[in-house]
């Protein structure tokens, strides 16, 4: 009964997972300010510092990052691929900055340049992106490039640029500073990404207890209104099966009498029996009313909505009033167009929704008049309207004919609540249409004409055997 | 052997016991009365009626219960059942399809009043050879 597939989530949509996404992209794009940042600290040491930089190989380095980007800018353009291999991507993006970082450094001064606070950033960047297992060896990764960088640089092994201009003597041949910076520099690094780590952990742990907590609950407030819907349903089928009871035993007995059962019947007696019945029944037909309106629910409308072939729903709801009709003498006429498109209804609310506008009709308009049903078929919708030859509303009631238990005061007696057209109305509104009124409909002639619309559904009728 | 066919008439008002009775008794029909679910399934037992006319809504054992009870036991998950309610139809359906799970397998669903006329061919119509499942 109620709607369960709204709190299911499908796992590509994670919220975790989109997060990563929209990062990996954030990241791409900042790593463009990046490359713009290495030329412009390059040139603006060079230029305002008087730092000999040699430009060449940094322009080739950057150069090198920004076609790592382009790929990853290509890799990260189709959602489904990015989906499907966004941890990898994020593995690609760290290793290729580490590496660009260790080059750059390389050819800017190796142990004497402090931008090797940068490994911080990647490193950081790392616990934002990747799981904390992985978060360790991307940090293990950012120690021992620099170690190799700055030992390669200390023994010899890879040549060392120095900054002329920049800082005095050879720093990176005193061992002193190079253990020292290089045992600041990995404990450090280990330290805050041990801790990021685990703070980040702990908030992703804490999200996800929250999500549970919350899905708990929303199963549980569906439970209870499952169960308040089951006891309505049983409370008002009870009060139902209790008001009707009686009256449907009282029935019974004066049919079982004017059929013949229990003995003759002689005329005089038949006739006061027959309109007891036909009293009787009314009741009957009113507590329906009542309980139909109580259970008018219009989310449960909605779900009941399929296409359905209004033509055969009409044919079957004129059936259904024709002795009715035939009783008070009014004609009922249907003006149907050939191969009209099927409606989005509820086939039940809409046979009770016709049943209420024609019986409508049928009790106001006078003896030999008529009562009009017309289907017509407009762009999105079919419009149907039910005229009558009737005495009309007089213009101070329009307003409140679709109201609960509203009646237009008349000379004559006319049974019903006043739930017809409010009935009515609700089953309009809860197939998302509305129903207005209009009474003259024809200038210089009596009578009411009520129309309502409904969404055409994708097919046509002669689509159905 | 032409046998009366028997008819198990349940309700627990027993005007409608006696409305029923007053309109089956001009049929060739052999009849007996319950007036509740209980007592109703201990007569099945004793002897298997050839159509059992239910109400839903009563005492002790309800007819929820019974229709339940006996199409789960393979002896007489073919007893013919004709519900004979108050109740709507839908409503009915819609309970019975959430306390068990399953549609409720009636073989005929009558909302009270039901005219002589009417309950006799329905009734009849029920008791037809081409109608029995045996």
């Amino acid at each position: 009964m109620m709607n369960t597939a709204a709190n299911v989530r499908t796992p590509d949509t994670r919220p975790e997972e989109a997060e990563l996404l929209h990062r990996l992209r954030q990241f791409i794009a900042l790593r463009w300010v990046a490359v713009a940042g290495i030329l412009a600290s390059a040139a603006t040491a060079q230029r305002v510092f008087a730092i000999q930089v040699a430009l060449a190989p940094i322009l080739a380095t950057s150069a090198g990052v920004a076609a790592c980007n382009i790929a990853f800018w290509f890799w990260a353009r189709s959602d489904d691929r990015l989906a499907r291999t966004g941890r990898t991507l994020a593995h690609a993006q760290i290793v290729t900055d580490l590496l660009g970082l260790t080059v750059l450094l390389h050819l800017t001064g190796g142990i004497e340049n402090p931008f090797f606070l940068f490994y911080f950033l990647h490193v950081g960047l790392g616990i934002i992106l990747l799981e904390s297992r992985d978060v360790y060896w991307v940090t293990a990764l950012a120690i021992g490039l620099f170690a190799l960088l700055v030992g390669t640089e200390y023994a010899g092994w890879l040549p060392h640029r120095r900054l002329p201009g920049f800082l005095p003597g050879e720093l990176y041949r005193q061992p002193a500073y190079v253990v020292a910076v290089l045992a600041a520099f990995a404990t450090t690094l280990s330290l805050v990404s041990a801790v990021a780590t685990r703070m980040m952990v702990e908030l992703r742990r804490r999200r996800e207890a929250q999500a549970h907590v919350q899905a708990l609950e929303l199963e549980q407030v569906r439970q209870q209104l499952d169960e308040l819907d089951r006891m309505r349903t049983f409370f008002l089928a009870l009060a139902s099966h209790d008001l009707k009871t009686p009256l449907a035993v009282a029935i019974n007995y004066i049919q079982t009498i004017l059929d013949g059962f229990v003995g003759e019947v002689e005329q005089k007696q038949r006739r006061w029996l027959e309109r007891s019945v036909v009293r009787l029944q009314e009741l009957l037909q009113l507590i329906d009313d009542f309980l139909d309106a109580s259970q008018l629910d219009g989310a449960r409308i909605a779900q009941e909505l399929e296409p359905t072939c209004l033509e055969t729903v009409v044919r079957q709801a004129v059936a259904e009033i024709s002795p009715r009709a035939r009783e008070r003498q009014v004609a009922i006429q249907t003006e149907i167009p050939p191969n009209l498109s099927w409606v989005l209804g509820s086939p039940k609310r809409l046979h009770r929704l016709l049943i209420n506008l024609l019986d409508n009709g049928c009790k106001f308009t006078p003896t030999g008049g008529r009562v009009t049903l017309t289907l017509a078929e407009e762009d999105d919708c079919v419009r149907v309207d039910v005229a009558d030859t009737g005495a009309g509303i007089p213009t101070s009631y329009l307003p409140h004919v679709f109201e609960d238990y509203f009646r237009v005061r008349r000379q004559e007696f006319i049974p019903g609540a006043g739930l017809g057209l409010s009935t009515a109305r609700r089953i309009v509104e809860a197939h998302g249409g509305r129903i207005w009124v209009e009474s003259p409909y024809c200038p210089g002639q009596p009578g009411s004409r009520f129309t309502f619309c409904l969404q055409k559904a994708s097919v046509k009728n002669d689509d159905h055997p | 052997m032409d046998k009366q066919p028997y008819i198990l008439v349940v309700d627990d008002d027993p005007d409608i016991l006696d409305g029923i009775l007053a309109v089956l008794e001009s049929q060739p029909y052999r009849l007996q009365t319950a007036r509740d679910g209980k007592r109703c399934l201990e007569m099945v037992e004793v002897e298997r009626p050839d159509l059992l006319i239910l109400d839903l809504l009563m005492p002790r054992m309800d007819g929820f219960a019974v229709i339940r009870f006996l199409r789960e036991n393979p002896a007489y998950d073919k007893l013919p059942i004709m519900v004979l309610t108050t109740v709507v139809e839908d409503a009915s359906r819609r309970r019975y399809e959430l306390e068990t799970g399953m549609n409720m397998d009636v073989q005929d669903y009558i909302q009270k009043p039901a005219l002589p006329g009417e309950l006799i061919r329905r009734v009849k119509r029920l008791l037809e050879p081409a109608a029995k499942p045996h």
